[in-house]
């Protein structure tokens, strides 16, 4: 009883921590049709961000506030400067963000030196849950990722931004057309997804091992994930994050976690065969 | 009041468009008539802003909209409603007209006219529903009232009669010209179908190789003969 709650609150969090990576990215390469290859590294920047605040004596809490606000703005920058030239050059963009991914790791290596940085959670300690003891921040960590998922879930569906990207999505001419500034809507929309991925590397910081190279775990599974799950649709992106997070927390408890990201791998690439638009491919277009 | 002056563009390299002159009055009704090719289509899309113009100029009440992006001449009042209607089909019909609003929020226009439904009953009682589970009429229908949501002074009307049914094309070619008055539009109107563009049209012009070289009444080209000879059907 105690094991199977602990697997399910441990693959909670890996799939909390997907879904808010997979979410830019799901709107960049989704939606926008753009491959970023540097979608890790606003995982990273995040993670830095709380690291950079912790180290000058800030709270975590003020860094993992920060953390969304440094990724959405080198995301806008990313944009301007970069991504939004490539829209009609998929392979360009592709070659572009690998590029950038790789300066902005040497950058932050050589800002903030080699070696792993130390991030320490907010709360220390663990919950009774009866079932099951868990630590504290875990449990935090998977309140916060519900409740941005809601948020923009809200955003989504319940605003007249929300509004204007579900139109730009659609059908970029006509949205034009009624008057829409769908490069705008595009540059806002990259850099809210660059700043969702910037807070879930703040919020896993504490956890995992804070590098400039750690964003291309995450860069990798995102992918699984919004491919898994159907690129289109925040129910594929849950789908997605449900199948990799899911999966891969069972497999680390039997073996080697090398070996069990190899199985989720093959794992997909048989969901992929079997259904090429993902598990819940189409359901919204 | 629409001004189009030397007006040539099209597909990048290739210009559709050689020259064309046009002025269409505030609550006129204009219809292009011409064979397929001729460039009809695209002279909607330039003006437009969909595509590009190599020269000329387009005012609309003195302002000039060559140099301007889609978006800010659908702001300026240019509203276009392409081949094929481009509903948004995942969006319900009342999100396709609240989206329709956007391009008369900086001229202080709020929310959808009232006289949208007015002309279309239909879209009131279908708000909730999905466009693109509507029939082909309806969607016309949509997309007409849609264009009027951003309060326009320019409709663009490429090919409302395609693909739907004909009590409908009867309907469209009625209400056409009644918006036009009304609201003191100035109405551009492509149509294959000539029985709804000689209905619904003031005057009309014939192009051919992208330039306009014929304009006639709509009684006049009623005659047979003369219409044959100029379409060269």
């Amino acid at each position: 009883m105690e094991f199977a709650a602990v697997t399910t609150l441990n693959a909670l969090t890996l799939i909390s921590i997907l879904l808010l990576v997979g979410l830019g990215l799901a709107i960049s390469f989704g939606l926008m049709n753009v491959t970023n290859l540097a979608h890790g590294e606003f995982v990273t920047i995040g993670a830095f961000t709380v690291y950079f605040v912790q180290s000058l004596g800030g709270s975590f809490w003020f860094g993992l506030l920060a953390a969304p606000v440094v990724g959405g703005l080198v995301g806008m920058v990313l944009e301007y400067a970069v991504i939004r030239h490539l829209y009609s050059r998929p392979m360009s963009t592709i070659l572009a963000t690998w590029g950038i991914s790789l300066v902005l790791q040497q950058s932050l290596e050589l800002a903030f030196g080699l070696g792993a940085k130390p991030v320490s959670p907010p709360v220390e300690g663990t919950v009774d849950l009866i079932v099951a003891v868990y630590p504290a921040y875990r449990l935090i960590l998977i309140g916060i990722a519900a409740a941005t998922l809601t948020a923009v879930i809200l955003l989504v569906n319940r605003t007249s931004f929300g509004l204007d990207i579900r139109t730009v999505i659609q059908n970029r001419e006509m949205a034009e057309g009624v008057g829409i500034n769908t490069r705008r809507s595009y540059a806002i929309a990259f850099a809210f997804g660059a700043a969702i991925a910037g807070l879930a590397g703040g919020l896993v910081a504490p956890l995992a091992i804070v590098l400039p190279q750690m964003g291309v775990n995450y860069l990798a599974n995102a992918f699984f994930v919004v491919i898994v799950g159907g690129a289109g649709s925040i129910a594929g992106l849950l789908a997605g994050s449900v199948f990799v997070g899911g999966l891969t927390s069972i497999l680390n408890y039997q073996i080697s976690p090398s070996l069990a990201q190899a199985l989720v791998l093959l794992a997909a690439i048989i969901v992929v065969r079997l259904r090429p638009n993902g598990l819940l491919g189409g359901a919204f277009r | 009041m629409l001004m189009i002056r030397g007006l040539s563009g099209g597909y990048g390299a290739l210009p559709v468009l050689n020259g064309i002159d046009l002025r269409v009055e505030a609550g006129e009704v204009v219809g292009l008539l011409g064979r397929n090719g001729a460039g009809k289509t695209t002279m909607l899309r330039v003006i437009a802003g969909w595509l590009r113009a190599t020269s000329g100029s387009i005012t609309l009440d003195g302002q000039e909209l060559i140099r301007l992006p889609a978006f800010r001449r659908a702001r300026a009042g240019i509203a276009h409603v392409p081949q094929g209607r481009g509903i948004f089909n995942a969006l319900t019909v009342r999100e396709n007209l609240e989206v329709g609003t956007r391009a008369a929020s900086l001229r202080g226009g709020q929310g959808i006219p009232e006289d949208v439904f007015h002309y279309f009953p239909i879209l009131r009682e279908r708000q909730g529903q999905i466009a693109g589970t509507l029939s082909g009429g309806q969607q016309q229908q949509l997309a007409i009232g849609r264009a009027l949501c951003g309060r326009p002074s320019v409709l663009l009307l490429d090919e409302p009669s395609e693909g739907i049914q004909p009590n409908i094309v009867q309907s469209i070619a009625d209400i056409i010209p009644r918006i036009a008055r009304e609201r003191g539009l100035a109405v551009v109107l492509v149509e294959q179908n000539l029985d709804l563009a000689l209905q619904a049209s003031d005057r009309c012009f014939v192009i051919e190789k992208g330039k306009i070289v014929h304009s006639a009444t709509p009684a006049e080209l009623a005659d047979e003969t003369i219409l044959k000879e100029l379409l060269a059907l």
